[in-house]
């Protein structure tokens, strides 16, 4: 039984009608220096819509190439990513990008950095407004007080707060996430999973989240995707069978979670042992 | 915590500061005695004096200067603004459209390799004796360096800025506004700061060939007359001109380009 099966037995009865994002027999090969290094099989993946999905695995397994092409950032070397039924062919518009490198503007303050998308056209809002908005976001990622602050003078995970904060204050209809919380200490962490359950259950977001942590997966998602190292496949798709939403303090001493734990360790750690992810 | 080691030595820039200014006085002094000295007792009419220097600025502060000073100035900037202008424009055109700039850019460079003020004689043919002739040139100087920054500055804006705009929804202009432009200002003022001398040797240049007025015309009128402290005058004036542009063009900068300084 190959991996694809099994990820259409684990994920049953998911009317198309009700898929966000589909990933068509997606692969992607990029050349580096002559080389040709594949980074995605051909992939199949069914995104519901108000779902939130993880994406786990080794690293080099294509998690971020996925999240690209979702965004319309790179184009599949075969196969077709849909969103809403339509085939993506640029910049999806739709989305809003948590990158890695965080890409604030170094010339912009905190607030000003946070507010640049309310600045635009596309989601234009009266100055006072705009500015509420602002100060309510920056409480909520707990960058009070560095308001004036540029980039250059914030810590690494005040970046990370800062750039997550700017792109949910537009509220995109789909989120997708890459390792937004690996530079934050695990307090701090638990706050922003809270805020970040919170924020994407009331606005109906989709949620496609990349990470390394499993805790993590397990305490946000619906389903955790497990990818397989270089090239990236789909191992196995996860149900995460927690009432949501969660309490993200406590739902970590749960038996359910330590077994989902568990189960989802059992399937990584060939690939981890491998030694990819260190 | 503070490192010992650099506290002692900023300490120790700070005492060698407060010397060095008393030494720069020290020095200043003693050439400017020794000049006075040689003028009076020793050489001939061509040293002059800082004496006589000093009172041929007073009698100037009294009327006559004011009308060359500010031709020259006026020059100065009318040819700063025509050339910066279009040399921001040509730079942000050709370093955000490569395919203009592999037309382009090689024939920029090409004039660029033409001493520029040996140009001046030939902007006198057609503009005549005016101030036209002196902005011409001043503007070219000026373009050809503000060019150069811009189109370095906006070749390298991070790709990754705009994708993320363009993500958010925003169109070409407001990618360009909100990016493009702020990440480019950064060179754009660069390449003021280098441009304000040179322009300043330009516009004196050009006064110096075709005379009626400006501070190059009253060194070419002191050098036929032989008014060696009338020239030396000029050239003290040209001096604090040019100590004056540069200070304010940095102060400007370290001004608006805050966040830069606070990233060193």
């Amino acid at each position: 039984m190959n991996e694809m099966t099994l990820a259409r037995i684990e994920t049953p009865g998911i009317a198309v009608a009700n898929a966000k994002i589909r990933l068509l027999g997606i692969e992607k090969t990029f050349h580096v220096r002559g080389q040709h290094i594949e980074a995605l099989y051909p992939t199949d993946l069914d995104i519901r819509r108000h779902e939130f999905i993880a994406l786990v695995g080794p690293s080099g397994c294509g998690k971020s190439t996925i999240l690209n092409l979702i965004a319309g950032l790179m184009r599949p070397t075969a196969g077709r990513v849909l969103y809403d039924g339509q085939e993506v062919t640029g910049p999806n518009r739709r989305v809003g990008y948590i990158t890695q490198k965080d890409t604030l503007l170094p010339w912009r303050t905190t607030k000003d950095n946070i507010r640049i998308a309310l600045e635009l056209k596309s989601h234009a809002m009266p100055r006072s407004e705009a500015n509420d908005c602002v100060k309510q976001m920056i409480e909520l990622v707990g960058l009070k007080g560095f308001e004036n602050h540029t980039p250059a003078e914030l810590s690494g995970g005040m970046r990370k707060r800062a750039a997550m904060a700017r792109t949910l204050i537009y509220e995109p209809e789909t989120l997708l996430m890459d390792e937004p919380f690996g530079a934050l200490d695990s307090q701090l962490k638990l706050l922003m999973l809270d805020e970040l359950q919170s924020l994407t259950q009331h606005r109906r977001m989709s949620v496609v989240f990349v990470t390394h942590d499993l805790g993590e997966a397990i305490t946000l998602s619906d389903r955790i995707v497990v990818l397989s190292a270089r090239p990236g496949r789909i191992r196995a798709i996860h149900d995460v069978r927690l009432e949501r939403p969660r309490d993200v303090f406590k739902v970590r001493f749960t038996s359910a979670f330590s077994e989902q734990h568990e189960r989802l360790w059992d399937e990584l750690k060939d690939d981890i042992v491998k030694g990819t992810d260190v | 915590m503070a490192d010992p080691q650099r506290l002692r030595l900023t300490d120790a820039s700070r005492i060698a500061r407060d010397d060095v200014v008393v030494w720069q006085a020290a020095v200043l002094i003693g050439l400017l005695a020794a000049w006075e000295c040689v003028g009076r007792f020793g050489g001939g009419e061509q040293f002059s004096s800082p004496s006589l220097i000093t009172a041929k600025i007073w009698a100037w502060l009294g009327g006559e200067l004011y009308s060359h000073l500010f031709t020259t100035l006026g020059e100065l900037a009318c040819g700063m603004v025509i050339g910066s202008s279009l040399g921001i424009l040509a730079g942000l055109v050709l370093g955000r459209m490569p395919i203009v700039s592999v037309i382009l850019r090689p024939i920029i460079v090409g004039l660029y390799s033409v001493p520029l003020v040996t140009l001046a004689p030939l902007f006198i043919m057609f503009f005549g004796l005016g101030l036209l002739p002196k902005i011409v040139l001043v503007s070219i100087v000026t373009f050809f360096l503000l060019f150069f920054n811009t189109f370095t500055g906006a070749q390298h804006v991070d790709e990754d800025y705009l994708r993320t705009l363009d993500l958010m929804g925003a169109t070409k202009s407001e990618q360009f506004r909100k990016v493009v432009a702020p990440a480019t200002a950064v060179w754009i003022a660069g390449g003021i700061k280098i441009a304000l001398p040179y322009a300043l040797v330009a516009t004196v240049t050009g006064e110096l060939l075709a005379t009626r007025a400006g501070l190059g015309f009253l060194i070419s009128r002191a050098a036929e007359r032989f008014d060696m402290t009338a020239l030396y005058a000029v050239l003290l004036i040209l001096m604090v001109i040019g100590l004056v542009l540069s200070e304010a063009a940095v102060r400007l900068e370290r001004r608006l380009f805050r966040w830069r300084h606070a990233a060193e």
